[in-house]
């Protein structure tokens, strides 16, 4: 089932002459992570913006469970949650404080503490997120996103700031809220969020999707069916590259597993990472 | 919508608290009528009309423009976009906030200068000529935090707006300027404030309620209201909580 379904989606900013989004066409199915990856200024932050109805004055066709999304009125806003790539948050309000100031807004509630305690913020619930550090902050936003318990969640560089740990827990809930049919729209250039969380994914260069498909897939197509072995032959270090069909028929190789001291084995599937510079042409993937 | 603002009216009012904005506006009531107990009785009605009008303009303009800045630094106007809360329903819970402080200042100096002093004065036209001064101002507050780059461009433009239409009006008052010109000043909502409280106070020489300057000074700043507020603060708002 299609959850969002977009169609020859444009938007130029105004004033600005550059369109940032030309003409893109996706759809997201219900219980999925979908990732949308490109570089910076890519667009894929204004066609998030837009999807969330951000940005109004688009051109093309977005249908939010087979409706327009125009046609939405507020009810939208109770099935979505939100998390903002920079911490959202009054600094003079404690963390609960906060939380109940956005969760008063909508008719679904989750429980706020459980939430916080999930992200290792129930001991912080009094203090002021003035006092916060950025990784809190960030983990903070991840639980305002949920206060409504939405149906989908839209993500912008969800793990931003936070340390492996606390990273790690983020995906974690990501994953158990994808178990319960809940569908996901992620948007990062961390190719590390993406190979842990996203079944689809779609890269954005300038304002273009030019590559959508499965995580899977996208590494078959991309990576070399070869081999690569790195062995010990008289004390040296030794790399051979084999092709990998009809491999366990090939001499060389099966000699090499005999008779020399194997030190690495490894099959020439590319990294997200590899793969996000080739499409998008970007060298800058930090 | 009336639910979501009553709930948004009391997240905000809470907001204001804990930012000390109520507060500091309590602060300052309280400083006014200790001036103007000072003063003593002969000019203290002059002065707590001067003192109301400056709370609901000047004060009302300064509360909603350092609010937004202060939202725009911490990206809290983003996240109430993607809530069941619309944008109307957000400005007009930011204007009745203003209207509210204003209100309470009001409120405070006019009972003050009603019991402590002696002074007799229309309390229903202080209350809804404070209601127009914070609407226009508070719209105004909007506008010119909306048209700056930074909080220093901000201050500038309202020491402008503040000099530019407070002055004439001062130069009439001390003689400076000729009477006549105050027909042409009901364009300056800051005049037009002066009017109302100096009507309400029933200060010498003041105008009637239903003389023809504040029936155009009245006129004039609904229309402002008005202006801004469809015209430039809801249609501009998304587009500076998006790009915050």
């Amino acid at each position: 089932m299609k959850v969002f379904e977009v169609t020859d989606l444009k938007y130029q900013y105004y004033k600005e002459k550059e369109i940032a989004v030309k003409g893109i066409s996706f759809t997201v199915e219900k219980g999925e992570v979908f990732g949308l990856l490109g570089p910076s200024g890519a667009g894929k932050s204004t066609t998030q913006k837009i999807l969330t109805k951000l940005l109004p004055g688009y051109n093309g066709s977005i249908k939010f469970m087979g409706k327009e999304l125009s046609e939405y009125g507020p009810e939208f806003f109770e099935s979505i949650g939100v998390g903002f790539e920079l911490p959202v948050h009054f600094n003079k309000l404690t963390a609960l404080e906060n939380m109940k100031f956005f969760q008063n807004l909508y008719q679904s509630k989750a429980k706020i503490e459980p939430l916080l305690e999930k992200v290792g913020l129930l001991e912080d619930k009094d203090r002021l997120v003035g006092t916060f550090s950025k990784g809190m902050k960030m983990r903070l936003n991840f639980v305002r996103a949920l206060l409504n318990n939405p149906d989908f969640l839209f993500l912008d560089e969800v793990t931003n700031g936070l340390d492996p740990t606390n990273a790690n827990i983020i995906k974690n809930i990501i994953k158990e809220f994808k178990k319960e049919g809940k569908t996901v729209l992620l948007t990062t250039h961390l190719m590390g969020d993406v190979e842990a969380l996203c079944d689809r994914v779609a890269f954005i260069k300038k304002g273009e999707i030019i590559e959508s498909d499965t995580v899977k897939k996208l590494k078959l197509k991309y990576g070399e069916r070869t081999l690569t072995v790195e062995s010990l032959k008289n004390k040296k270090l030794v790399e051979d590259v084999f092709p990998l069909e009809n491999i366990g028929t090939n001499e060389k190789f099966l000699n090499i597993l005999n008779q020399n001291e194997i030190q690495t084995i490894h099959s020439g599937e590319t990294s997200l990472e590899s793969i996000f510079i080739k499409i998008t042409g970007d060298k800058d993937v930090s | 919508m009336f639910r979501n603002g009553m709930i948004l009216f009391k997240s905000e009012f809470i907001r204001l608290i804990k930012y000390r904005i109520i507060p500091i506006s309590l602060a300052v009531s309280i400083i006014w009528m200790v001036t103007i107990y000072f003063i003593g009785e002969d000019a203290s009605s002059t002065f707590a009309s001067l003192f109301i009008a400056l709370d609901a303009s000047v004060m009302s303009l300064l509360m909603i423009g350092t609010s937004l800045f202060f939202e725009r630094e911490e990206n809290t106007l983003k996240p109430l976009l993607v809530t069941p809360i619309s944008i109307h329903t957000i400005l007009i819970v930011k204007l009745i906030s203003t209207i509210y402080i204003a209100m309470q200042s009001a409120i405070l100096v006019s009972l003050f200068v009603y019991f402590v002093m002696g002074i007799s004065l229309n309390f229903i036209g202080v209350f809804i000529s404070v209601i127009i001064i914070a609407l226009v101002h508070g719209l105004i507050g909007f506008y010119l935090s909306m048209k700056s780059l930074d909080f220093t461009a901000f201050l500038v433009s309202m020491i402008i707006y503040t000099v530019s239409f407070g002055l004439p009006s001062l130069l009439i008052g001390l003689n400076v300027l000729p009477e006549w010109l105050e027909v042409v000043l009901v364009v300056s909502p800051m005049h037009v404030s002066m009017i109302y409280l100096n009507a309400a106070f029933q200060l010498e020489g003041a105008l009637g309620i239903f003389s023809l300057e504040v029936i155009l000074g009245t006129l004039w700043m609904m229309l402002v209201s008005y202006y801004l507020f469809k015209n430039y603060v809801s249609k501009n708002y998304a587009f500076l909580a998006v790009k915050e």
